[in-house]
């Protein structure tokens, strides 16, 4: 069985000064698990004011994953059609980078769920790479067989 | 034209880069440059407004505006740059040096910054023509 638990703690591993949240949620963008630190540079005073203290997390997996949907669902169908000729016709999404003025999001694709990881401006984008190929390939097993078929 | 000469330096110049796309957020192409061995016939507007709308929405997330969106697929890797009202996108093979292709991207904001202030001019001006 799948121990919520163990999942957020796992999550909690990735964390650092520059990188201070870590979420896994659904495709249709329902929070599953989430971490984050003293660092944390996500929440508007509107939020903040909130008592939910994962309500930032569940606004950006809710954007995140319609991010991923949009991309998935639209660019690689033109990628596919580019390639119509040749053998790489499957040339599927597997990571998207978000640079704002105030940090950094990093998604990518765990079995059927999504991870995304926040991090400030003093984060580099191959280390959010390197971190989150590390977090896809450790939870890729254990989450096959987890979440929709989409 | 200069900035096309610009571009095709670019590509020319940069491993691994396919093509330099401008446009505004409707995906009505502004300026287009492609390396000949890429194959770009039938650009479709999505790539523009799927942009324009995972921009809008990032902006909610409370990491204020979004500069740039990179996005990487098994075979490419596709940068889009937000200079509202335009939208620059570079099409990459996937070994192409990302840090790079943002830095040129980073570049543009000042030479490109003329035309979309022209474009929000001329707007302005249409508007006030109505009423």
């Amino acid at each position: 069985m799948l121990k919520p638990k163990i999942i957020s703690e796992i999550l909690n591993q990735v964390l650092s000064t520059s990188i201070n949240t870590a979420l896994l949620f659904s495709q249709e963008g329902s929070l599953l698990s989430y971490a984050t630190n003293k660092y944390n540079n996500i929440g508007s005073p509107v939020l903040v004011s909130l008592k939910d203290p994962s309500e930032p997390s569940k606004m950006i997996a809710a954007i995140s994953s319609n991010v991923w949907s949009v991309y998935k669902n639209n660019c690689s169908l033109w990628f596919n059609q580019q390639n119509q000729n040749q053998q790489n016709q499957d040339d599927t999404l597997n990571m998207i980078f978000l640079d704002c003025e105030e940090g950094k999001v990093i998604i990518s694709q765990a079995g059927k769920l999504l991870v995304a990881l926040v991090g400030n401006n003093n984060t580099e984008i191959g280390l959010l790479k390197i971190k989150m190929n590390t977090l896809v390939n450790y939870f890729n097993n254990s989450l096959q067989y987890m979440g929709a078929d989409n | 034209m200069d900035i096309q000469k610009e571009f095709d330096n670019i590509i020319s110049k940069t491993q691994g880069l396919q093509a330099i796309i401008v446009s505004d957020k409707d995906g009505v192409i502004l300026i287009q440059s492609t390396n000949p061995a890429f194959s770009l016939n039938n650009i479709d507007s999505s790539l523009s407004t799927s942009f324009a709308v995972a921009c809008d929405q990032i902006g909610k997330i409370g990491l204020s505006k979004n500069k740039s969106i990179t996005t990487f697929y098994k075979y490419h890797q596709m940068i889009q740059f937000n200079y509202n009202p335009l939208i620059i996108t570079f099409i990459a093979d996937k070994n192409a040096n990302t840090g790079y292709l943002l830095n040129i991207g980073n570049d543009f904001e000042k030479p490109l910054s003329a035309i979309a202030n022209s474009i929000v001019n001329s707007e302005n001006n249409n508007y006030n023509n109505k009423q």
